[in-house]
């Protein structure tokens, strides 16, 4: 069945229906938050209003977009208005969070490595990279995250950010630029 | 590790296992989507509006509440609160009635000295203080006497005939001849 079969029956008020459509959906919703928030608990939140919200304004999907688009578009709205909210305090609590989890990540990573040298190195260049993207612009990191998450398109990425798909292509590459560039100053082969 | 596989890993992961029941459960409570950033967008502008309003409470109500202490004038009988200025020389003096300050205003307009500029303050003040007390505090009001409701007293414009004053009658002249001696001892006997 169809998403658009679906939302006609989620009218209805068949709440299976978009139940199926929160299973469908759920992972790429999730992944657009977390790219905005950073932060797995915020973006379940925000992931969860975005359904929600969504499931309230069924009426006003026209289908000009694909469904998913359409909620994706609902879902960046929730995260970005979840982290304008956020003080400068919290958004640090968040930074360190989101620090804290990459450790956790890399450690792991780490553990599997074949030596105690090599997991030195693997881990100290992910956290380079994890700064240099951090310290990016909003624009930049938002798009190279949503890019590189592999869950959407360059035209749904468009659609998200209501932005050219030229420019979304630009903000992509000019990304990795800089990140390359940010790695070159803290003496790193740029050709990872 | 490149650069596209760290920011891969940077949104990797799922939502919960309950998500799903999670959004069913909301859907069907009726709940309404989290708004966070009420806090900051609105609760914020809240605050503000009830720090003006608390400021203008102060000001328009219990500052004027808040009067200096007063002493008796010496003539008319109505208390006059002390003088405030900032010169050393004024405080504790009632400040003198308007038409005083006004007179002593107007005899030193030429000079420029300090007693000159303090003449003028006290005028002003004076003049401050009566537009003050001629509206009662809002305090006050509850407790007001109602206004008087008297028709104006009129005169009449006095004609020149009821000012003249009519002429005396002239009175004759008396002539008087100094006494002599003979008619002094005569007296005496």
């Amino acid at each position: 069945m169809s998403d658009a079969e679906l939302v006609a029956r989620a009218r209805k008020g068949d709440q299976t229906a978009f139940g199926e459509l929160i299973d469908r959906h759920r992972v790429a919703v999730y992944r657009a938050t977390l790219a905005a928030l950073g932060s797995h608990a915020d973006a379940e939140d925000a992931a969860q209003d975005a359904f929600l919200t969504a499931y309230r304004r069924l009426d006003t999907f026209r289908g000009e977009a694909s469904f998913k688009t359409w909620l994706l578009t609902i879902a960046w709205h929730q995260a970005i208005n979840r982290r304008r909210s956020l003080s400068r305090i919290w958004r640090g609590m968040v930074q360190a969070r989101t620090t804290e989890e990459a450790e956790v990540v890399m450690s792991t990573v780490a553990a599997t490595s074949p030596t105690p040298e090599q997991s030195a190195r693997g881990e100290q260049l992910r956290r380079r990279i994890r700064d240099a993207i951090h310290a990016l612009s909003p624009k930049l990191r938002d798009t190279l995250l949503l890019a590189q998450s592999g869950d959407y398109s360059y035209e749904e990425i468009g659609a998200i950010l209501k932005t050219p798909l030229g420019t979304v292509k630009w903000r992509v590459s000019e990304a990795r630029r800089l990140v390359r560039r940010a790695l070159e100053a803290w003496g790193y082969d740029t050709a990872i | 590790m490149g650069i596209d596989e760290v920011a891969s890993q940077m949104t990797a992961g799922e939502p919960g296992l309950a998500f799903r029941a999670h959004v069913m459960a909301r859907i069907a409570s009726g709940a309404a989507p989290r708004r966070s950033w009420r806090a900051s967008f609105v609760l914020a502008p809240a605050a503000v509006l009830a720090l003006v309003m608390v400021a203008i409470f102060v000001t328009r109500v219990i500052a004027p509440n808040l009067q200096p202490p007063t002493v008796a004038g010496p003539d008319t009988g109505n208390d006059q609160p002390l003088a405030a200025g900032g010169d050393g020389g004024n405080m504790g003096r009632a400040a003198p009635p308007p038409a005083a300050s006004a007179i002593g205003q107007t005899a030193r307009a030429g000079s420029n000295g300090p007693l000159a500029r303090a003449t003028a303050r006290t005028a002003h003040g004076a003049s401050t203080m009566r537009n003050d007390r001629s509206r009662p505090a809002p305090a006050l009001d509850l407790i007001a006497t109602p206004l008087l409701d008297a028709t104006p007293l009129t005169t009449e414009p006095i004609s020149a005939d009821l000012l003249r004053i009519d002429r005396l009658d002239s009175i004759p002249t008396m002539d008087v001849a100094p006494l002599g001696i003979d008619d002094e001892r005569r007296r005496q006997e």
